[in-house]
This record gives C-alpha cells, sequence and structure tokens, in this order.
C-alpha cells in the first residue's frame, strides 16, 4: 500500500513538473513608442534568466500617459504588464487594476528613492515598480545669453531675453506647469476624506500668483506652445524654457556648448521673490489584476524596474532612475539635465493627489492670460477655475 | 395560389395580439402545441422542412436563454452585486483575484438578450401563423406548398423579407444596439469613478439630466453656451457654404465660361485629400507660430502673430472660414447639377424682358434652388450639428475657458461629448448629453422628411 | 447664336489708354525714402536708379512698357490672339505689382536704408494704383473679347483653394523636420520622405496600413453597396406593413453621434470574437454606411413605375426586375454608394483607435497618420505624414475625377428629392 501511495506521489510530482515545464506563460507588455527596442530587449534579457519557463512575451505601444485610458476601454485586452504616468495611479486603483506588490516588497522599496515610493503607494500598500524619478520639469538656457546672477530670477531671464531679442518659453496654459506658480506661492492641491478634491489656488496667495502670470504672459519676450516650438526655436530665437528631460538630447544638439540647465527661477510674487515649485512625477510599472499569470508578470515588472535596467535605461533613452545606487552612478550625475532636475526636486511636490479634474480648469485659466484676455478680474477667474477643479 | 390574408395583417401588434387569439381559438390541436413545440403543426401537414427549421430555432433560442443570457439578464435589476473579490494567498503570496460582476457587460448583454426575445417573438408568431395557414389549406383541400414554392415567394411577393434581413441584421447589431445601451447608460452612473470590473455602477434614475439642465450650475451653463454656439455655428456653417457653393456653380456654369470640367476638378481636388488630413494642415499652417503667421510677418502686415486659432472670435470665425474651403466643393458640385436642370428659356424670356442678371438671379434662380434643395439643406445643417472633425482637428474645442466644464469656446455639443468619453470617461453625462443632441436632430429630420413630403406633391415648379 | 462680330472695339480702344496709365503710375512715387528732414518719394525711374534693390521694380516696369506697345498695336489691328496675350500680360502686370509689395519689407529691411511708412507695407500711392489699373486692364481685356468676366474671380479662387493644396504636396518633399517652420517652401528639396515611409517601419508601419486600408476599403465598398441597393430597392418599390416605420427609424438613427456607440460595438464584437481584426472594421463600416440608403431610394424613386408594371405583366419576379430593369438603369447612384463606402475607411480614425486598441500591424492608414501628429512624433514626423497623404490622396483623387460626372448625378438625383 504504501509502495503505490509513494508510487502515484512520484508519478504525480513528474506530470505536474512536467506540465509545468509544458506550459507557455504569454504575457504582453504596453511602453511608448521610443521604449519599444529598448524594452525587447529587456525582455529577452529576462527569458534568459528564466529558463525553466517557456515565455511568449508580445509588445504593444501605449504610452505612458494613455496607459489609464487604454486600459479602461478594455481590462482584459489591456497588458498584463503596462508602463504608466504615476498621476494615474488613483484612476487605476478605482478600477482595481493594479495588483497590489507583495512579492519581494521590501527589496524594492529599500532600492527606490522615499518619494518614488511614495508615489506608488496609497497608505501603506504598494502597488506598481517605479521605473523613473524623472517626469519634472526645471530651465534650460543658453549660456551665452543668460548669466548664473540673471538665471536665478525670473525678471533677470526676461531682462536678458529682451536684451538679446529673443524668447522664454514656457507652457503656461498647461495645468502641469502653471501649476509652479501657485504651489510655489503656498497653494495646496489635495484630497479630502471622501477622496475629493481641494484646491484653494483662489485665496490671497493664488490671486498673487494669478497676477504674477498676467504680468509673466504680458511681457514682449514670453513665448508660449508646446515642445516641438521650443525644440525647434531654441539657440536661434529662443533663449531660455521650461522643459523636462525628454527634451534634453534635443536641447543639448541645438545649444552645444552654451547649453546649460538649472532648477526654476524665483518670481515676485506680491513683491518678494517666491521660488518656482514644481511637479514631481514617476513613471511606474503596474500589472494587470486581470492577467493570467500573476506571479511572472510581477516578476517580469520586477525585473523591467530593477537597477540593472534602470541604468541601461538611462544609457540608452537618458531617463532618470528611481533606483538609490544608479542615482549614484558617476554618468547619471553628471548629466546636466539630471542634476537641474535634482535641485529642483527639492521644492517639486508630488502628482499624486491631482485628480482628472484639475487639467482643464488649470489650462483654461492659463489661456486665457496668454491670449491677454483681461475682461473679467483674476480674482473671478480664479473663483471659476477652482469651482471647475473640484466640481 | 389564393392569396391567403390573415386579419389584422396591415395593422399594429394590438391586432397582432387579436389574431394570436383567434388563431388558438379556432386552430386544430396540432395548431395550438405548435404555441409550445414549433413547427409541430407544420410538421404534422407534411411540411417537414419548414417545421424542422422552426424547432431548431426553438432550440437554440433556449440554449442562448439558459446557457449565456441568463447571468446577465437576472442581475439588471441591480447591474451587479459583486465586483472583483480579492483574496489573500499564503502560499502564492499575492492576493488573487477572482472576477466578479462587471456591470457594463451585464447591462449590454441584457439589452442584447432582449433584442433577442423581440426577435423570437416574432419568429414564435410567423411559425404560428404558418401553422394555422396549414391547417387551412388542409381544411381547404388544397395542397400543401412545398418547400421549394416557398421559397419562390420569398424572391416575389416577399421580397422585402429577403432583402431586408441581413441589412437589418447588420443595423440591428451596430446601431440600434449601441444606441439603446447608451441610452441606458444615461441613467446610471457610470463615470470615472465607477469603471467596471474594479468597481460597479447603478440605476440613478434622472439624475444626470435634472444635473445638466437644473442643479448643477457648471455643468449647466457649459450645456447652455455649447449649444448656443452649436446652432449658431450650424447655422453659418450650412448657410455660407450653401451660398458661396451657389455662386461659384454659378459662376462656372455661365455661358461661355471654357473648360468647364476643369474648373470644377480643381475644386474636386480638395475633397479628394481625406477631411482630417487637409484639417490637420490647416491646424498647422495656422498655429501661432506657423507658416501663415511668418509670411504675414514677412510681408509687413502684421506685426506680432495673430492667434488664429487660440483667441475666442478669431477661432469662431476662423473656423467657420476653413469650413467652407472644406465645403464649398461639395455645395458646389450639387447645386451645379440642378443649376443645370433649370431650363434655359425661363433665363432667355426673362432677359427678353430686360432683366438685370441680378434681378434674374433673384427671381428666378434662388427660389428655384431652395425650393428643390430644402431637404438638403436642413440634412446638412443637422450634419453640421455633429460635425465633428471641423472643429476638433482645428482647435480641439479650444480655446478653454473657466466658466466651462472640461470644454472650450469653439466646441460643440458632440467634440464635448467625444471629451468626456475619451478623456475623461464620464460615460453618463455624455450619453445625457448625446440624447438631447439626438432628440434635437431627429425631430428636425422628421421635420425634413414631411416637408420632402409636401415637395412631391407639388409636380411642376413653374 | 455666335455674334458676328467677336471683338467690341470700343473697349479694346481704351486698353491702349489704360496701358499708359499703368506707366504712369510708374511715375508716381513707390516709396518714401527718409532723407534728413524730411522724406523724399521714389518713383520707378529712381528705383531703378539707385544702388541699393529696394523694391523689385523691374518687372512691373517692363511689363508696362510691352503692354504699351501690344495694346496699341492692337487698337490699330484688332486680333483676338494677340489680345488674349494682352490680358495675360495684364494679368501678369497685377501679379508682378503684388509679388513687389509682398517682398517689399524684407528689401527694406535688408537694405538698412529707413523707409517712412505711409499706408500699410510702407508703400505709396504709386504701387497701389499700378495695381488696381492693371486688375481693371484685365476686366476690360475680358469684356473686350466677349468672354466672361467670371475667369478673373474663378483664377484667384481655384488658386486660393489649391494652396493648402500645394503646400501638402511641397512639404513632403522637404528635407529639414519640424512642423511649425516660419517659412513656405522647403530649403531643400529630397525624395527621403517617401522612400523613409517604406522602410523605416518598426514604428511607423506604412505599407502595411496602407494594405490593410485597401482591402478594408474594397470589402466595405462591396457590402455597403450591395446593402444599400437591397435597402432602396425595398423602400422604393416594394410595399409592406411597417414600411413607413422602418423608414423614419432609419432616417433618425443616423442622428446619433457616432462615436457614443463605439463602446458597445467593441464590446458586441468581442463577445463574437471579432475584436481586432480587420473584418471587424469591415462590418463596422458597412454597419454605417448602409444608413444612407436614403439617397439611393431617393434616386429609384425617379426611374419610372411604369416599367416595373410592363415587366410584371410579362411575368417578372420582382427579384427579376430588381435584377434586370432596376440595377441597369442607377449606374450614377451605384457609383456614388460604391466612392462613398470605399472612401470612408482611409478617413476614419476614430473607430479604428477603439477597435484596434494597441493592435499596431492592424492600424489603418488614417489612424497611422493620425498619429503621426502627436506629440512626440510631429517634429520628427511631419515631412512624412505630408508624404502618407499625399500617397493616400493619389488614389481617391483619380477616382474622384474620373467619376465626378455620376457623382453628381447620383447625388443630385437622390438627395435632393429627398
Amino acid at each position: 500500500m504504501k509502495k503505490l501511495l509513494s508510487l502515484m506521489l512520484v508519478l504525480g510530482m513528474l506530470i505536474s513538473a512536467g506540465s509545468a515545464l509544458a506550459e507557455t506563460v504569454t504575457l504582453k507588455v504596453w511602453g511608448s513608442q521610443d521604449d519599444q527596442v529598448m524594452l525587447q530587449e529587456m525582455v529577452e534579457a529576462f527569458k534568459a534568466a528564466n529558463p525553466d519557463k517557456e515565455y511568449d512575451v508580445s509588445f504593444g505601444v501605449v504610452g505612458e500617459g494613455d496607459a489609464k485610458t487604454k486600459y479602461l476601454e478594455d481590462p482584459e485586452e489591456a497588458a498584463d504588464v503596462f508602463a504608466f504616468a504615476n498621476d494615474q495611479l488613483y484612476d487605476l486603483l478605482n478600477a482595481d487594476a493594479l495588483y497590489e506588490v507583495t512579492i519581494n516588497k521590501d527589496a524594492i522599496v529599500e532600492a527606490n528613492v522615499p518619494s518614488a515610493i511614495e508615489a506608488a503607494s496609497s497608505g501603506d500598500h504598494l502597488y506598481a515598480y517605479p521605473i523613473t524619478a524623472d517626469n519634472g520639469y526645471f530651465l534650460y538656457y543658453d549660456k551665452s545669453v543668460i548669466s548664473e546672477e540673471q538665471v536665478k530670477t525670473l525678471d533677470g531671464i526676461l531682462e536678458a531675453c529682451s536684451d538679446a531679442g529673443k524668447k522664454m518659453f514656457m507652457d503656461v496654459s498647461n495645468g502641469w506647469y502653471i501649476a509652479s506658480f501657485f504651489i510655489g506661492a503656498g497653494g495646496e492641491l489635495g484630497l479630502d476624506e471622501n477622496g475629493k478634491q481641494t484646491c484653494d489656488f483662489n485665496n490671497e496667495a493664488g490671486v498673487a500668483a494669478g497676477e504674477a502670470i498676467k504680468a509673466f504672459t504680458a511681457h514682449e519676450a514670453f513665448l508660449t506652445g508646446d515642445d516641438s516650438i521650443l525644440t525647434g526655436g531654441i539657440g536661434t530665437t529662443i533663449a531660455a524654457g521650461v522643459s523636462g528631460t525628454w527634451n534634453a538630447e534635443a536641447i543639448k544638439e541645438k545649444l552645444g556648448e552654451n547649453y546649460a540647465a538649472t532648477k526654476l527661477p524665483t518670481f515676485t510674487c506680491a513683491g518678494e521673490q517666491v521660488q518656482m515649485a514644481s511637479f514631481a512625477g514617476f513613471k511606474l510599472m503596474g500589472v494587470n489584476t486581470m492577467t493570467e499569470y500573476p506571479e511572472e508578470a510581477m516578476a517580469l515588472a520586477d525585473w523591467l524596474t530593477n537597477e540593472e535596467n534602470q541604468l541601461k535605461r538611462f544609457k540608452m533613452r537618458s531617463i532618470g532612475p528611481s533606483n538609490i545606487k544608479v542615482m549614484e552612478n558617476e554618468e547619471v550625475k553628471a548629466d546636466i539635465a539630471l542634476s537641474a532636475l535634482a535641485e529642483q526636486s527639492k521644492f517639486a511636490v508630488s502628482q499624486k493627489d491631482v485628480l482628472g479634474n484639475y487639467w482643464a480648469p488649470a489650462e483654461a485659466f492659463g489661456t486665457t492670460m496668454e491670449a491677454k484676455d483681461y475682461s473679467k478680474d483674476i480674482q473671478t477667474l480664479l473663483d471659476e477655475m477652482v469651482a471647475g477643479i473640484t466640481n | 395560389m389564393p392569396k391567403f390574408i390573415p386579419a389584422g395583417r396591415d395593422r399594429q401588434s394590438f391586432a397582432g395580439i387579436r389574431e394570436i387569439v383567434n388563431i388558438f381559438k379556432q386552430g386544430d390541436f396540432a395548431t395550438r402545441s405548435s404555441f409550445l413545440i414549433m413547427g409541430f403543426g407544420c410538421i404534422k401537414r407534411k411540411q417537414y422542412i419548414k417545421g424542422l427549421l422552426y424547432f431548431l430555432m426553438q432550440v437554440a433560442f433556449i440554449a442562448y436563454m439558459l446557457g449565456f443570457a441568463n447571468q446577465y439578464l437576472s442581475k439588471i435589476s441591480t447591474l451587479g452585486t459583486e465586483a472583483m473579490r480579492r483574496e489573500w494567498s499564503e502560499a502564492r503570496q499575492i492576493y488573487v483575484r477572482t472576477p466578479g460582476d462587471n456591470s457594463m457587460l451585464i447591462l449590454l448583454f441584457s439589452v442584447m438578450s432582449i433584442l433577442l426575445i423581440i426577435a423570437f417573438v416574432f419568429i414564435w408568431r410567423a411559425n404560428i401563423r404558418s401553422c394555422y395557414k396549414a391547417q387551412q389549406y388542409e381544411k381547404l383541400g388544397k395542397l400543401q406548398p412545398t418547400f421549394k414554392a416557398e421559397i419562390k415567394t420569398l424572391l416575389n411577393e416577399r421580397f422585402h423579407i429577403t432583402m431586408l434581413t441581413v441589412p437589418s441584421l447588420m443595423i440591428v447589431a451596430f446601431t440600434i444596439l449601441p444606441i439603446i445601451f447608451m441610452i441606458l447608460i444615461a441613467f446610471t452612473n457610470f463615470d470615472a469613478n465607477h469603471q467596471p470590473p474594479g468597481k460597479l455602477f447603478t440605476w440613478v434614475g434622472f439624475k444626470n439630466f435634472t444635473d445638466v439642465f437644473w442643479s448643477d450650475p457648471l455643468i449647466s451653463n457649459t450645456f447652455g453656451k455649447i449649444l448656443g454656439w452649436t446652432l449658431i455655428w450650424a447655422v453659418f456653417a450650412t448657410f455660407t457654404n450653401y451660398f458661396f457653393g451657389m455662386i461659384l456653380a454659378i459662376m462656372i456654369n455661365k455661358k461661355g465660361v471654357r473648360l468647364k470640367k476643369m474648373w470644377r476638378t480643381i475644386f474636386v481636388i480638395t475633397i479628394a485629400v481625406p477631411q482630417f488630413v487637409s484639417l490637420m494642415l490647416m491646424s498647422q499652417i495656422l498655429h501661432d507660430q506657423g507658416p501663415l503667421n511668418m509670411l504675414l510677418q514677412k510681408w509687413g502686415f502684421i506685426e506680432s502673430n495673430i492667434p488664429f486659432l487660440t483667441d475666442i472670435t478669431y477661432a469662431r470665425i476662423t473656423v467657420i472660414i476653413v469650413n467652407i474651403w472644406v465645403g464649398i466643393p461639395y455645395t458646389m458640385l450639387i447645386t451645379s447639377g440642378i443649376l443645370m436642370n433649370i431650363p434655359a428659356d425661363l433665363y432667355e424670356s426673362a432677359s427678353i424682358d430686360g432683366a438685370s442678371p441680378a434681378r434674374m438671379f433673384f427671381s428666378i434662380t434662388l427660389p428655384y434652388m431652395l425650393f428643390v434643395t430644402t431637404p438638403y439643406l436642413i440634412t446638412s445643417f443637422v450634419g453640421n450639428i455633429n460635425n465633428f472633425n471641423v472643429i476638433y482637428l482645428l482647435t480641439k474645442g479650444g480655446p478653454l475657458v473657466t466658466d466651462y466644464y472640461q470644454a472650450g469656446k469653439t466646441d460643440l455639443l458632440v467634440t464635448w461629448l467625444y471629451k468626456l468619453t475619451v478623456d475623461k470617461q464620464n460615460y453618463s453625462l455624455a450619453s445625457t448629453i448625446g440624447i438631447f443632441v439626438f432628440v434635437i436632430c431627429a425631430s428636425l429630420s422628421l421635420v425634413v422628411y414631411n416637408m420632402s413630403g409636401s415637395v412631391k406633391r407639388e409636380e411642376e415648379f413653374q | 447664336m455666335r455674334k458676328t462680330k467677336s471683338l467690341r472695339i470700343p473697349l479694346v480702344r481704351m486698353l491702349p489708354i489704360m496701358a499708359l496709365l499703368m506707366c504712369l503710375s510708374l511715375l508716381l512715387p513707390w516709396v518714401y525714402i527718409d532723407v534728413g528732414e524730411g522724406a523724399l518719394g521714389y518713383n520707378a525711374i529712381k528705383l531703378l536708379n539707385s544702388d541699393v534693390k529696394l523694391l523689385n521694380i523691374k518687372l512691373p516696369t517692363i511689363l508696362a512698357v510691352i503692354s504699351f506697345l501690344l495694346s496699341v498695336l492692337i487698337a490699330l489691328k484688332p486680333n483676338k490672339k494677340l489680345l488674349i496675350l494682352q490680358a495675360l500680360l495684364f494679368a501678369a502686370g497685377t501679379i508682378s505689382a503684388v509679388v513687389c509689395m509682398l517682398t517689399a519689407k524684407e528689401l527694406i529691411t535688408a537694405s538698412g536704408i529707413s523707409v517712412r511708412i505711409f499706408n500699410i507695407s510702407h508703400l505709396s500711392y504709386g504701387i497701389w494704383s499700378y495695381m488696381i489699373i492693371s486688375f481693371v486692364a484685365v476686366v476690360i481685356n475680358l469684356k473686350a473679347m466677349y468672354e466672361p468676366v467670371e475667369y478673373v474671380a474663378l483664377s484667384i479662387m481655384a488658386s486660393v483653394w489649391l494652396l493648402p493644396i500645394f503646400w501638402l504636396v511641397i512639404t513632403s518633399f522637404r528635407q529639414e523636420a519640424g512642423a511649425y517652420t516660419p517659412y513656405l517652401l522647403p530649403k531643400d528639396y529630397t525624395l527621403d520622405n517617401f522612400s523613409r515611409l517604406f522602410t523605416e517601419t518598426q514604428q511607423f508601419n506604412f505599407p502595411r496600413w496602407y494594405m490593410n486600408t485597401l482591402v478594408v476599403a474594397i470589402f466595405t465598398c462591396i457590402l455597403t453597396t450591395s446593402m444599400v441597393l437591397m435597402l432602396a430597392y425595398t423602400f422604393s418599390r416594394l410595399r409592406f406593413p411597417s414600411r413607413k416605420t422602418f423608414m423614419n427609424i432609419g432616417l433618425i438613427l443616423g442622428m446619433f453621434p457616432g462615436f457614443m456607440s463605439m463602446i458597445a460595438v467593441y464590446h458586441i464584437l468581442k463577445a463574437i470574437g471579432l475584436a481586432k481584426s480587420l473584418i471587424s472594421l469591415v462590418l463596422v463600416y458597412t454597419g454605417g454606411g448602409v444608413l444612407n440608403y436614403l439617397i439611393a431610394k431617393g434616386f429609384f424613386d425617379t426611374i419610372p413605375k411604369s416599367l416595373d408594371e410592363a415587366a410584371t405583366l410579362d411575368g417578372a419576379s420582382k427579384s427579376t426586375i430588381f435584377r434586370k430593369i432596376i440595377l441597369p438603369s442607377s449606374k450614377p447612384i451605384v457609383v456614388y454608394t460604391a466612392i462613398t463606402a470605399f472612401i470612408a475607411p482611409w478617413v476614419d480614425f476614430i473607430f479604428v483607435s477603439v477597435i484596434m486598441k494597441d493592435d499596431y500591424q492592424n492600424y489603418t492608414v488614417a489612424l497611422g497618420l493620425y498619429r503621426m501628429l502627436e506629440r512626440e512624433h510631429i517634429y520628427d514626423y511631419f515631412t512624412r505624414f505630408c508624404a502618407g497623404a499625399v500617397l493616400v490622396a493619389i488614389p481617391i483623387t483619380l477616382l474622384f475625377i474620373k467619376i465626378q460626372k455620376f457623382y453628381v448625378a447620383g447625388v443630385v438625383g437622390g438627395a435632393v428629392k429627398g
């Protein structure tokens, strides 16, 4: 009897082992267009490091900004592992889209900067794997036009620009950038206990910031637009611009020796110099709750965001890492754009508590200022803006 | 073959019910059992193939209802009670997910099932009628029509059924079903905070409607203003295109102008380029730092950039003008065709009487054109209300303003809808607005239909 | 009825006067130069003599002089052919003056000489009078030849309409990248944009998308046309219960904004198992396209019913009537329906993005081109976008040109009668 039992046990084990060997794990990975080649290389390395299972990995092109929308359209069809921008975290959690990170959690928490971990968590629970910590913005400028002294204040920059007949670029009609004025002046965007958005941009400090924005956009050296305007005109018609690391290559090429980057300047707010704040954005990798192979997907996500691959990401795409050890790397430190970002990050706030309704009203306010439409006074405009944000 | 006309064939369903009851009363055993087992009566009377077909349909239907529809229809009142479950699994060290109720799929498939039930009722009714007909033939002593003969009628008297089946299926599946689904969404709270499968949504009755019209000041303000602009836009877009197109057509059509075909072709080329390409092109050209502004500065016409697409007033005017550029070739083609039909002797007799060209235009051409193209005008007005491409591709609905809810000053109702759907996932609000747009457009179209009936009645217009 | 006199002599005699006036306007000051205390008006002669090029004055001068000589010749010996040449010369004169005006600012700022601004664009009476006179001369010239004056308006409008298309084509040959360039004409020309569309396919797989769209278009065309014809014939010729209801329903179904039903359609397709495939695209476009049957029905209504009745008397069934009588005489509407259905997949980018989601290989050309204009890509891909657009526009343009006649007849016959 015993013999029979043990024989059956052995047989059972053999069969299950055999089926594990035969089983193919199909996974789909989403990444932005430019990341595709890099992701493919990383996945090949993953397969080589895990020879015990058969992996069939396919790729989809979905940028980090679109991840939430595409996911919600059809969660079943969405990728098992996808990259998303951290302001989408709450929306994804609302749709119960992300697996909580429970395997290897402590190691991940230790390896990445605290702000990145905070951005990927809700309370004590970690829901995604941090990829980058560089989705913020700072100031690029032309060394030959603007001196180090002038670049410290907004007025200085504008003066230097008009003297040289050039422009300063900032996409003010964009909720992401315009927040630097409000938050710098002390404004707060948060969530109340019901999860609804709170916003105090229409208080006194906010109005002062609004006045500063009005003065800024009315200045002759002010130029707005989107990134292609900046990369098209830097060096020739534009002497300074607010942007992030994604444009570093293009700007470096155009400015050559005159390439410089630093934290954002201070601006005049109700007579005083106030430092412009910024949003600290992170890119995170999440695991789809509808996946058929949760453990394997988590292992893949972990792999794609580990130290080795974050370094690789920096080398291939100049993307700033969130991994502490990689940040200590010599090359990373030497990168001008990333050091500017690091400087600015002291004044950066997390984007996590910004809900979807914030963007359009903020953009509306910026557009009105850029169009020099002063038919309503600042207080009224801000009141309307806040009403739209908190709706 | 004697034509068999069951009672009440041309009337509505009330008569249909009367008819069914009638058949039941007058039917014999075989016919009555066809009420329960489809095709029984036909088989009894040796119409084997037809009877078997009916029976198979019944079996398929029951299988569908039990196997698929049941799980969704049962939950329709609540739209799901349990979202995705998560359980901690010690062995795997993860929170294992088990799928729960998906509110959206429940709603969608319930609607689909209801439609199928309705379709099945019609098939069942056809089954009853056919069995009754067979019974009547037997009573009268006539030969039962063979299956082949039945097919033949499908090609002749009942040709409409053959022709209509496949298109109707397509329309029901791809148009009617989604529309019903959408209308129902307006009565739920399906928005960004209630996204399946993670969350459920449920019925909220008329709350969305009251929000749009009364309760929420931000939304009602936005809605009213956008509606106003949509109507203004539709009027301007339709009539500017119409008149300028007509004038262009008249110019080309004038006696003595050579190379008519060449002129028409030149304008037609602008239609041939896909509309979204030309519109995206225009949005690049008209950009604040785009070629047009640069050129105007270079030539010395202006000192600083004209915000064609970013200033409220400029944007609205620009949009109408670009729409003229896009739309005139179409209206030119159509009015050309009609102009060629106006009898030439009308003009000749008028010029003999000494009428000037302007006078002839206003007294002859214009009234004729307006009369003939009134249906077209109204159709194109309705089309412009829904003209998504021009607005969205040029300005994306901007410039945004603070007192609108997620909308800008050139937004039409449709573009606002699109933004709410795609960017904000606020499907319930979007559906509510969509219903309203539909009501406006549908009423206008039905008016057109009646008017064109009156047009048909007047035979000669002289 | 041809008039015996093909030229209007009194007007012909006016032409030399117009040309003379043109020459005289050359002597008016065209631009005012700041000289010491005041300003000195420079007319054509002075401008021609000056060292610094301030205006493109040569061409207007030459044209004015030649026009004068020619017009005198014509006045003495009226000749139709010469009049045509004359008209062209006058038109060229207007254009050259306009060009002169447009290039003025550039040349003047480049020369460094300060110029007193009189009217817009720093220019003075001379150039305006030259422009107006030469324009009027063109009109008079046309009237003299008994040609419709409309040619002028038509030419202007045609150029305006074609300008953006021209810009599209020329940008597709542009070497430099970028979308917001401050100049109109490319500095360097190249065929790279076209070739790169076909060679660099990892990110934007243009050839595959083109084939996808072509296949979808063909099948949509076939399916939609057959269905529309079936529907139109049924509603036009056959009478059956609830006919009116069906028609009303069909009428208002098209009123819903299409993309609202996107999600529902996607899930229905998924339930059938067809999501993300080209077949589903064909079905969706056909489903949307059949609602246009009203136009076809209107057209069928214009085919006399007496033909039907005669055929029925001869014993033809309804399906025979459909095939042998109605179809052959409805060529215009068949063409119209087919073309409209064929074009639909090339221009739609909304439905595709919902149905295909992230399945890159199955995109259509429209969606692909649309993606090229997204923020991240527009700088690199704008010129290729233009090239792709040109490649899409060419077949459609050719189709349109060939079937223009049918298109008009179809629309007029159907749409107008309702």
